[in-house]
């Protein structure tokens, strides 16, 4: 392994070394006691041989207890600075993390909106890391990264996945890594760089409550007042409890089967699992139901959604109730009444339907519609990329080491201190 | 008291010279002058009333006085005494010829102290030999400690020789008082004055130079820390001579300890004295020649 050059992940830690410098020189002016000539000394070597130490061998060297101190502490702030010395490879793959949810892409229609001006972030920062970046990889926290050309941008159905995506922000802290996100982040990284496209409040809706559309307006969740077009639904005609079931819920929670509405839910059908003749009994959540195969074919449409789907009550050879962004489907089979209390099959029912309820694209979270703050960058520690990242192993071992030397160097100037 | 061998290592090398040099002020030459020309006066207006410095061909008789105790019993007149039952001696007047020696230590230790222990020395030394040429003694002074032979003095011109010698120097080197050594003539001296710190002296080799018709007078001179260190917590003290260096924590308890020790060293000092009829001054650096000295020559 190479030795030199050596380069810092953590550089900023590099500056406590100056203050165990200080704290040396303070502890130096401490032993440096007064001094006295005495042609007697012999009378203080006599008379109490408690109160008197004999320093001659340490003559004026720092006492040993501050030296080993000040290595424990010293050794301790190099590990913590995160020394690199391998030799440098060639570091060509941005990786850009971009924040799910729809705060980066809330307006997309706006030449200067955030999505836009993030993009012109992004290619700042990259044409100005040495090497240039030859591929960029793009992260949307839940998928695989997508691969583009420097410069290139991802594909209109990727953004909007992302924009629907509730999962959380928590990208690596790698110097190959650049963040994208609409607010700066805090803390900021250390090695990674970051753009923050900023901006103001996005007005808009950002639920719907029964009756109408909740906007965040000023920073207020205020209730639309009439006239909007209520979110939509489609059934189906298939008479079941299922269905029964989806009409309450879905009145109660004002959705409309007709008018110009957002559609939000689809009624849509599962292939029949192999099931017994005398059927199976499925449940979940303390209701219990009996399925036995069905003749008739199904007259709704099949789920689509592929990988989005959840299966969310299964039989032991196929889905029965699966859902996916607005869409609810059921395997076409008989179901018999369900068992168990009527408030639990209620409870878990309307999760089941929640859950699959899809955003219209005008609805966006009021985090992603609130004031965003000012905007900002900063680039990536490119000079550290170009150096293989110590595998989490390696690099939990090394901080352990350098801990455990550095407490044994604090223990030793512990046990040496003078009392 | 019998001091720990702690056999250690000095933070100087102990040749080296220690303290400021000897310099002597405008003024201490007619200081020196006043003191020998009062001191020789008061010594004759009691010439009688002092001890014989020495019997024989060198002393002229002059009266005779009432008996004190330590008066030398060879001058006890004893046809008196027959005749009238009562102790008397006979006195002398000292006469040219007789000799003075004066034993300066100059090691390292000496250096010590404000002024230091060796200007103190020094400026003794020099209203010594003062004192004796105006008494029309000679004076050998040896410093002890260097390799030159004694210096002679004969009359009140040999003084500038003296100062010569004196001034300029510094301490240095290790204690040189351990035990009396033969230098110079001044071994057959009828009064020898030693001026130093006594550290590392044997009281008993140096007391011993007292004897019939040499007295014998022990000028101590300490720093002023030496004699009363103030409790300043903890504190390095150096030796420069041979005992390195200690931490001390130099509080009230401390203090009051050292303190004790060195006035059972001190006081074996003056016991040893008194027994061979020796004098024994004390003093610190601080003093002048004069306070110094009036009680060691005009006892």
């Amino acid at each position: 392994m190479s030795l030199w050059p050596i380069v810092w992940e953590r550089p900023i830690a590099l500056a406590l070394l100056p203050l165990w410098l200080a704290l040396w020189w303070f502890l130096r002016q401490e032993q440096r006691r007064p001094e006295v000539w005495s042609g007697a000394i012999e009378f203080w070597r006599a008379v109490s041989p408690e109160s008197t130490r004999d320093v001659a061998r340490e003559g004026r060297l720092t006492p040993r207890w501050i030296v080993w101190a000040l290595a424990g502490l010293g050794l301790g702030t190099i590990a913590l600075a995160g020394p690199r010395g391998a030799a440098p490879g060639p570091a060509r793959v941005l990786h850009l993390h971009l924040q799910p949810g729809g705060a980066l892409w809330i307006d997309r229609d706006d030449p200067a909106g955030r999505w836009q001006r993030a993009r012109q972030a992004i290619a700042r920062q990259a044409a100005a890391l040495e090497p240039e970046p030859s591929v960029w990889l793009w992260h949307d926290g839940a998928s695989a990264p997508l691969e583009t050309e420097p410069d290139g941008s991802p594909p209109q159905a990727f953004l909007e996945r992302l924009a629907r995506s509730a999962a959380p922000f928590a990208p690596p802290d790698r110097a190959d890594a650049l963040w994208v996100q609409a607010a700066a982040p805090d803390p900021k990284p250390l090695a990674a760089g970051w753009v923050a496209t900023g901006g103001d409040e996005r007005a808009g809706p950002v639920g719907w409550d029964r009756g109408g559309w909740v906007h965040l307006e000023g920073g207020q969740l205020v209730p639309e007042s009439g006239g909007a077009a209520r979110p939509r639904w489609e059934p189906t005609s298939e008479r079941s409890w299922i269905g029964d079931f989806a009409r309450l819920w879905a009145a109660d929670r004002g959705l409309a089967t007709e008018g110009d509405g957002p559609l939000v839910l689809s009624v849509r059908s599962l292939p029949a699992p192999a099931l017994a003749s005398d059927g199976e009994v499925v449940g979940r959540d303390g209701w219990s139901a009996a399925v036995t195969p069905r003749e008739a074919s199904p007259s709704v449409a099949p789920l689509d959604g592929k990988s989005e789907v959840e299966v969310w009550l299964a039989a032991s050879r196929g889905p029965l109730l699966a859902r996916a962004p607005g869409q609810v489907a059921w395997a076409h089979v008989e179901w018999s009444e369900p068992r168990g209390d009527p408030a639990q099959v209620a409870l878990s029912f309307a999760d089941f339907f929640d859950g699959a309820l899809a955003a219209p694209p005008e609805m966006a979270s009021p985090e992603a519609r609130a004031d965003q703050g000012e905007a900002g960058e900063s680039a990536p520690r490119w000079d550290l990329a170009a150096y293989p990242d110590p595998s989490r192993w390696q690099r939990g071992a090394l901080t352990a080491l350098a801990a455990l030397v550095a407490a044994l160097a604090l223990l030793r100037a512990a046990t040496l201190a003078p009392r | 008291m019998e001091l720990p061998n702690t056999p250690s290592r000095s933070t100087r090398p102990a040749e080296e010279p220690f303290g400021p040099p000897v310099r002597f002020g405008a003024d201490l030459g007619a200081r020196w002058a006043r003191f020998a020309a009062r001191s020789a006066s008061t010594i004759h207006r009691r010439e009688g009333g002092g001890r014989a410095l020495r019997v024989g061909a060198d002393a002229a008789f002059d009266g005779l006085r009432p008996y004190r105790a330590g008066d030398d019993p060879r001058t006890i007149d004893w046809g008196l005494l027959a005749r009238s039952h009562r102790v008397y001696v006979r006195t002398s007047r000292r006469e040219a010829g007789e000799t003075w020696g004066i034993v300066l230590d100059a090691s390292a230790s000496m250096g010590i102290g404000r002024p230091s222990k060796l200007q103190a020395a020094a400026e003794a030394a020099m209203a010594l030999a003062s004192l004796g040429l105006a008494l029309g003694a000679s004076v050998e002074v040896a410093i002890e400690g260097e390799r030159e032979a004694a210096l002679r003095l004969g009359s009140a011109r040999d003084l500038g020789a003296l100062a010569a010698r004196l001034e300029g120097r510094r301490a240095g080197g290790l204690p040189s008082l351990g035990t009396p050594v033969r230098r110079g003539s001044w071994h057959g001296a009828a009064r020898v004055f030693v001026l130093g710190d006594l550290f590392g002296a044997d009281p008993g080799a140096w007391c011993g130079l007292r004897r019939m018709g040499r007295e014998l007078v022990l000028v101590q001179i300490l720093g002023a820390e030496e004699l009363a260190p103030a409790a300043r917590g903890p504190v390095h003290v150096l030796d420069p001579e041979r005992a390195g260096r200690v931490t001390v924590v130099a509080d009230a308890g401390a203090v009051l300890d050292y303190e004790r020790a060195l006035g059972a060293w001190l006081e074996t000092w003056r016991r040893v004295a008194a027994r061979r009829g020796a004098q024994h001054v004390l003093g610190d650096s601080a003093q002048t020649f004069e306070e110094r000295l009036s009680r060691a020559v005009l006892r």
